[in-house]
């Protein structure tokens, strides 16, 4: 019960006259610790089942049970929070300041699922992650991304991770919570705005699969390039691809890599010419990102409330704003000199050109390392769950001839199948 | 109809219906919050209007039950709609889940093999082609992004530059500066001014660490045996090594043990205990006390005060500001602190900076730090790494041609910082072994000390040291200077006078004696504590010359604060203030 009473940070007026009782709590309360380890313990659980149904029992009724077990505990029950996308930005902070503590129990779920992704791919995006689960739980009718516009429109959770990233290693706030579109739904209460935003991402969620997912989620670019170096990950068919192209159509979030044996790509000097200037472009696209970053963060700083406060002070001090803010106002109740004030919002702002540097230096290197990869013309055999972007969803398993062979299904008239390995 | 057709039929149904559900379930409850019908409470025209009209007339009782009647209607109003769109919000996702099952269900049952052979063959060039437009998309989205930051950047920034940033925004009298006005209230506490904090003794050595109070003049001659020349005699309530702060009449000294960390405040006049005040950290409970050598105690470093608030830190990390009334302002732990011997820094000073020098462990550790924290708040201001070793030294905030330089004395360097915003301004590769004496500014040169292995005199912002003394060094007592001379007691008793401009040797006295207390000056006396509580009044100069001696009878290792006509001792157990009778 302490931390109940804990969370009463002013005395409870007494109503004695009339004998009014108080209602109760309209906040989420503190948990005890007890079930913070539940959490972790349900995480790490979770993640493992999560894996073992992806990548060894391939079952795709056990990823949508999983999956709506992970929305009902992880978002409904607790309320989107705590959270394995918004605890990177605890970490960022910790990592920049040393004397912001991050809790075990956030650190954990921040590395938990980067860890699987390591080892098995992202199987916390398959069944885990409450936001992941709710959109594949939505998408009825998928309508397919082509592929030029999906490689273009994933640029924006790179950038997204960037920016928050910045926020919250400055102090400048958790822009992926504040953000957070389904936390609303979860909640049932939010703003209008994000309110919207959730209701307009699920309905996009029935046609364009896991929308928030792949253009959005800045913790989805960790856990795939995470993934990328995963020794074991989801694969199509349970024994011999026969480039029957069945599957080819079966996923949903374009994360499967046709084979290229029917395509015979001839190697000619325009490729390498065009592979030659994106790696040269490469230090120029750094270079802007860089400076482009830079000048922006000095503006971003605005949102930091040192610098909105020193902001307003100053145009206070010369007289282009009239009267104050209650912010201002107890700034001068203070009786803190405003130099000082200035010189700490200057402060802020270079911390903030630092971190923009780094993020445009970040973006740069994405856009270019990407203009390069594209560049690269690959030769591949068999069709291949995609390591960054395949979330182990298991849709793709029943479309393969070898799979149904091996469940005993019927196989469709004239698949190949390989002969047993 | 076989079974399956049947189901199949049922779940289009429940689908159909399901999603008609949601779809006016939603829609009502757009409708009802776009008509703000929910936060009709909040935004009540009639609820203001009546609240205007009864500032008006205040003392119209009816009008005070009406505006009542008003708000329960509107709250209990306000609270059914909200349980009422609640429940709808429940019944939504209720009628979505249903939707989703049976729309599921509807699908899969119809569900369809691909295919392959009416999609046709691939497409020769189909990748190339892929990439290509990918390649466009790619550098469209960075473009976007790129404008965007464009964007971004053209909204004003409302700050001053640095240059208009001058360091002290109040008058040598501490009135505000009149273009600091502006139409607003003036600050109304404003800062000390460099003078003030000059006429009083706020912090380890007193102003700029120096050791030094020119126009002070303190009797020659004391014994706390015979109560000569001794104006009171007041009992610490609790044990610690710190030296005493002085700001007007109030005397401040720390003390700690094994369960609390307290400041004290004596009169200065009488030595009556005005307040004690223990440090209570948020949350309540006390950082375990880290192992410290008998040398040194839980109650080390001296406090600091800005003549509003004093500021003590202790080697549990737990630092806190009080008022002069002994009211703890805020109180934060920034430890741990522990380090070889025990944490014996003492905080430092610059406007409305709090400066702690955090060195421990080897340089290589990474753990040393030199922290600022807001003297108003105790947030963290700034916080910079410092690549030395463990030291017990203290921080000196100088000021070097009209600029403020925070020194910082470490193996192996002597560190300036900016104070206002901890940006390195140069450092000198001079010293090193366990560093205790704190640095001081001896005219124009700064001097620093290795312990037992040299004593070094550099120019302020210089990378090469002016002069440097192999014999001599100190342990742990840091130097003093009348600025033409410099005076070291190492810990054995010996004291040696220095030429500071060529660092030659210009006399010796052996005191035989073991010395902790640093010494200081006082007008023209030299002041020297031993441990055992002796003490010698010098005359400074070019000669060794005594103009008397004095006791207190008890164990010294605080170093003694000369101010004004008095001399404020600390001994092992009292406080002592001496003054000529």
């Amino acid at each position: 019960m302490i931390w109940l009473l804990a969370a009463q940070r002013f005395p409870p007026p007494e109503f004695t006259e009339t004998g009014h009782s108080l209602p109760g709590f309209l906040a989420p309360l503190p948990r005890g610790p007890w079930l913070e380890h539940l959490d972790v313990a349900v995480l790490v659980g979770a993640l493992a089942l999560a894996s073992w149904l992806a990548l060894r029992h391939r079952s795709r009724r056990g990823i949508v049970a999983l999956g709506i077990f992970s929305v009902l505990y992880f978002g409904f029950w607790r309320k989107g929070c705590i959270c394995s996308i918004g605890s990177i930005q605890n970490i960022a902070q910790g990592l920049a300041d040393s004397s912001f503590g991050v809790p075990a129990t956030v650190l954990v779920f921040g590395l938990a699922p980067l860890v699987f992704a390591l080892v098995f791919g992202r199987v916390f995006c398959s069944a885990v992650c409450p936001h992941g689960a709710l959109q594949d739980l939505m998408l009825l009718k998928p309508v397919s991304v082509p592929v030029w516009l999906e490689h273009g429109l994933r640029l924006i959770p790179y950038t997204y991770l960037g920016l928050a990233m910045i926020f919250a290693a400055t102090g400048g706030g958790y822009i992926i919570c504040q953000y957070d579109p389904f936390v609303t739904i979860f909640r049932l209460s939010g703003s209008a705005l994000m309110v919207s935003c959730g209701i307009g991402l699920l309905v996009l969620g029935i046609f364009v699969g896991r929308p928030y997912c792949r253009f959005l989620c800045p913790y989805g670019v960790l856990l795939g390039m995470a993934s990328n170096f995963s020794k074991w990950r989801v694969r199509i068919t349970p024994d011999t691809c026969t480039q029957c192209r069945l599957c080819e159509q079966s996923c949903p979030f374009n994360a499967i890599n046709a084979s290229t044996v029917e395509t015979p790509s001839r190697t000619v000097k325009t490729d390498k010419r065009r592979l030659a200037a994106m790696i040269l472009l490469l230090p120029v696209l750094l270079g802007l990102g860089g400076w482009l970053g830079g000048v922006t963060g000095k503006h971003l700083a605005g949102r930091h409330r040192t610098v909105h406060l020193a902001e307003r002070v100053y145009l206070e001090e010369s007289g282009a704003a009239k009267g104050t803010t209650d912010a201002s106002a107890a700034f001068r109740i203070t009786g803190a000199p405003v130099e000082s004030l200035y010189a700490d919002a200057r402060m802020v702002q270079d911390r903030y050109v630092l971190a923009g540097r780094l993020c445009g230096l970040w973006i740069g290197l994405v856009v270019g390392g990407k203009l390069i990869v594209l560049a690269i013309r690959r030769k591949r055999h068999d069709y291949e769950a995609d390591q960054t972007r395949c979330v182990a969803c298991a849709r793709c398993f029943r479309s393969c001839p070898q799979e149904l062979q091996r469940l005993g299904l019927p196989v469709p008239e004239g698949a190949p199948l390989a002969p047993p390995s | 109809m076989n079974g399956t057709l049947r189901f199949y039929h049922l779940a289009l149904a429940i689908a159909i219906a399901s999603g008609l559900f949601v779809l006016l379930t939603g829609g009502l409850l757009a409708f009802n919050e776009v008509r703000g019908k929910v936060s009709m409470l909040v935004n009540s025209k009639q609820v203001v209007r009546l609240h205007d009209e009864l500032r008006s007339r205040p003392k119209d009782e009816e009008l005070k039950l009406r505006i009542r009647q008003l708000d329960l209607e509107l709250r209990r109003e306000t609270f059914y709609r909200l349980q009422l769109s609640r429940n709808a919000s429940r019944a939504l996702l209720g009628g979505l889940a249903v939707f989703l099952a049976s729309a599921h269900f509807v699908r899969s049952s119809r569900r369809r093999l691909p295919d392959p052979l009416a999609w046709g063959a691939r497409k020769a060039g189909e990748q190339r082609r892929t990439a290509a437009l990918a390649r466009y998309a790619v550098a469209g989205a960075f473009a976007l992004v790129a404008a965007t930051a464009v964007a971004v950047s053209t909204r004003p920034l409302n700050l001053p530059g640095p240059a208009a940033s001058a360091p002290d925004a109040t008058d040598p009298n501490g009135a505000p500066h009149p273009d600091s006005q502006a139409g607003h209230p003036s600050p109304v506490s404003p800062l000390p001014s460099a003078e003030e904090m000059q006429q009083q003794w706020p912090s380890f050595r007193g102003p700029n660490g120096s050791g030094v109070a020119s126009n002070a003049t303190v009797p020659v001659m004391w014994d706390a045996k015979t109560g000569t020349n001794i104006l009171w005699k007041s009992e610490v309530p609790l044990p610690g090594l710190s030296s005493p702060v002085v700001w007007g009449n109030a005397v401040f000294v720390t003390g700690a043990d094994e369960s609390q960390s307290s400041v004290f405040r004596f009169d200065a006049d009488t030595g009556a205990l005005a307040w004690s005040a223990t440090i209570k950290l948020p949350g309540g409970a006390r950082p375990p006390k880290p192992e410290v050598g008998e040398e040194t105690s839980l109650a080390a470093p001296t406090p600091v005060t800005d003549g509003r608030r004093v500021y003590a830190l202790f080697p549990t990390g737990e630092i806190a500001a009080f008022d002069f009334s002994g009211k703890q302002v805020w109180a934060r732990n920034i430890g741990p602190l522990e380090n070889q011997y025990g944490y014996a820094s003492s905080l430092a000073i610059y406007q409305d900076r709090l400066l702690v020098q955090i060195d421990r462990g080897q340089a290589e550790d990474g753990q040393s730090r030199m922290l600022a924290l807001n003297t108003q708040t105790g947030q963290p201001l700034w916080e910079v790494k410092r690549d030395v070793a463990g030291s017990w030294s203290s921080p000196v905030v100088l000021d070097v041609n009209g600029q403020p330089q925070l020194i910082a004395c470490a193996s192996p360097f002597v560190i300036a910082y900016n104070p206002v915003d901890g940006k390195e301004l140069w450092r000198n590769k001079c010293l090193e072994s366990d560093v205790a004496p704190s640095p001081v500014l001896a005219g124009n040169m700064l001097v620093a000390v290795a312990p037992n292995t040299a004593i070094v005199g550099l120019h302020p912002g210089a990378t090469e040291t002016a002069w440097k003394i192999a014999e001599g060094a100190p342990d742990a007592t840091s130097p003093v200077s009348d600025g033409q001379r410099l005076y070291v007691v190492e810990s054995s008793g010996m004291l040696t006078c220095y030429d500071i401009q060529t660092g030659k040797v210009v006399w010796t006295h052996d005191l035989d004696n073991m010395f902790y207390a640093s010494p200081a000056i006082a007008g023209n006396a030299l002041i020297l504590v031993s441990r055992k509580g002796n003490s010698w009044v010098l005359e400074t100069g070019d000669a060794y010359k005594e103009l008397g001696k004095g006791e207190i009878g008890e164990e010294c290792c605080a170093s003694p604060v000369p101010l004004g006509k008095r001399l404020f001792v600390r001994g092992k157990t009292n406080l002592f203030c001496i003054e000529a009778k």
